[in-house]
């Protein structure tokens, strides 16, 4: 069933860097992308909150495939980015695709990182405030890092779907695992293999992605466990 | 130089459409230390919040060192707030930060005091709580009645010129509660300016030079302890004192 992969684990390992491109520069700007909305969000200016509303608003409240076709032709419109081929990715499709999910993952990451800030107490903020400190240190030094260690898990399911929703990418041309599989499929006149192939790829990355996160989780509750 | 630290006058709170302080006056000379004391919901935390401003007052005037707060606004208020430290019911130490750090962490970013002396100075100050030991510890490897010590600890760090007490042992087992009190006898011993809420009527009995008495948002009874505590002519306050005996 499976010996088609001798002859086409190739196309496979292009599909899975990337995959892993797209997933690590889309990761990243939503992580820059989403603490930047949640510093609007979470700022004493009005307009400053009104844009990091509408924002999520929009990009939470529209589906990610019309998001990646849209970012794509209205950037390829604007510049041109030569197509350049670096591990089989044409950087052309390869980086309007990971900017859309990067911009998509930043509403969602912004969100998360809210709901950290509102579960930590009031008394922390107010602890804060009482020794002189400002508004912002407080938010940035004090109630922001344990907010963060409180998310980890959530931003570790939001990384995940990325990895997943990456898969979007297909319809503008990314040959990404999915886009491989289904031109194997056709290959072959059979897409179940290819496929099935693709799903376990996608889970190993996102188990590897998976481990990260416990690691990190780890690592940021050092402190909250360590025995006097 | 002036001879009040701070002075309330016609001091008016409202949350929507509650009146939660009504027409409040006093105040703290330097060194005195001044007691809340009343029934549960009768504005005394609100009040002693509207002195370092985590509360705004509606109307009327709070001033400390003779300057008018109640409308301050940003880094002055910040810069004031730096001067009154506050303790509170809940301890609210940081739990990512150790011990010492909780205590070094606003003399270093406000003060810009050096690491080494700002470390130097919360030993000093954990030795005075009876806590040196436990510099590098966590808050929640501590009991309640050590982490209200090192909670009075991080507010002494950037030698304030009064403190603010909220039932700083409400939230304590009972054999906790002496060590935290006894605490506060030594600061208070040491001339700190201290205005405390509480219902340990013993203690207040004991340090207190003033002692307020709030019901219902209104300043009902105000003298020495001996006055409040065995002499008051108020009817409400004679009432509350008996149902706590």
């Amino acid at each position: 069933m499976f010996n088609f992969l001798g002859k086409y684990y190739p196309l496979y390992l292009n599909g899975t860097a990337q995959t892993i491109i797209i997933s690590i520069i889309g990761v990243l700007i939503g992580l820059l992308l989403g603490i930047t909305i949640v510093m609007l969000r979470l700022s004493e200016h009005k307009f400053a909150r009104a844009i990091a509303k509408t924002y999520v608003a929009i990009l939470r409240g529209t589906p990610s495939m019309i998001q990646v076709m849209l970012i794509y032709y209205v950037l390829s419109g604007l510049i041109t980015i030569p197509p350049i081929q670096i591990l089989g990715a044409s950087l052309d499709r390869v980086i309007p695709g990971a900017i859309a999910l990067g911009l998509n993952s930043g509403a969602y990451v912004s969100e998360i990182l809210r709901a950290g800030v509102t579960s930590i107490s009031v008394g922390q903020t107010e602890a804060g405030l009482s020794l002189g400190l400002s508004p912002k240190t407080t938010l940035y030094q004090i109630v922001l890092p344990q907010a963060i260690r409180n998310v980890v898990p959530a931003l570790g399911n939001e990384f995940i779907t990325l990895i997943k929703e990456s898969s979007v990418l297909f319809y503008i041309g990314v040959q990404e695992v999915t886009a491989q599989a289904l031109g194997i499929g056709g290959t072959l006149y059979n897409f179940i293999p290819p496929l099935l192939v693709a799903g376990l790829i996608y889970f190993i990355l996102t188990s590897l992605m998976s481990q990260v996160m416990t690691l990190v989780e780890k690592r940021l509750g050092r402190k909250y466990r360590q025995v006097a | 130089m002036t001879q009040t630290r701070i002075e309330v006058s016609h001091l008016n709170k409202t949350f929507g459409q509650q009146l939660i302080l009504k027409d409040i006056s006093f105040k703290v000379v330097p060194g005195e230390k001044v007691v809340l004391i009343g029934p549960s919901g009768s504005g005394k935390s609100t009040l002693l919040r509207c002195l370092n401003r985590l509360e705004s007052p509606t109307t009327g005037k709070v001033a400390f060192d003779g300057q008018d707060i109640s409308q301050l606004e940003g880094p002055k208020l910040w810069q004031l707030r730096q001067q009154i430290g506050m303790v509170f019911q809940q301890f609210n130490l940081f739990p990512n930060k150790t011990v010492l750090e909780n205590i070094t962490f606003a003399p270093r970013q406000l003060k810009k005091v050096p690491t080494e002396a700002a470390n130097e100075q919360a030993l000093a100050l954990l030795q005075q709580v009876g806590l040196a030991d436990k510099a590098n510890t966590y808050p929640q490897m501590l009991s309640g009645g050590q982490q209200q010590r090192v909670a009075i600890a991080r507010a002494l760090a950037m030698k304030p010129k009064l403190m603010l007490f909220d039932e700083p042992t409400s939230a304590l087992d009972p054999e906790m509660v002496a060590e935290v009190l006894q605490v506060m006898k030594q600061l208070a011993d040491a001339g700190m300016t201290m205005v405390i809420v509480t219902h340990e009527m013993g203690f207040a009995e004991q340090v207190a030079d003033q002692v307020l008495f709030l019901a219902d948002g209104e300043l009902l009874d105000q003298g020495g302890p001996d006055q409040v505590f065995h002499h008051s002519q108020n009817q409400r306050t004679r009432s509350f004192l008996k149902q706590l005996s």
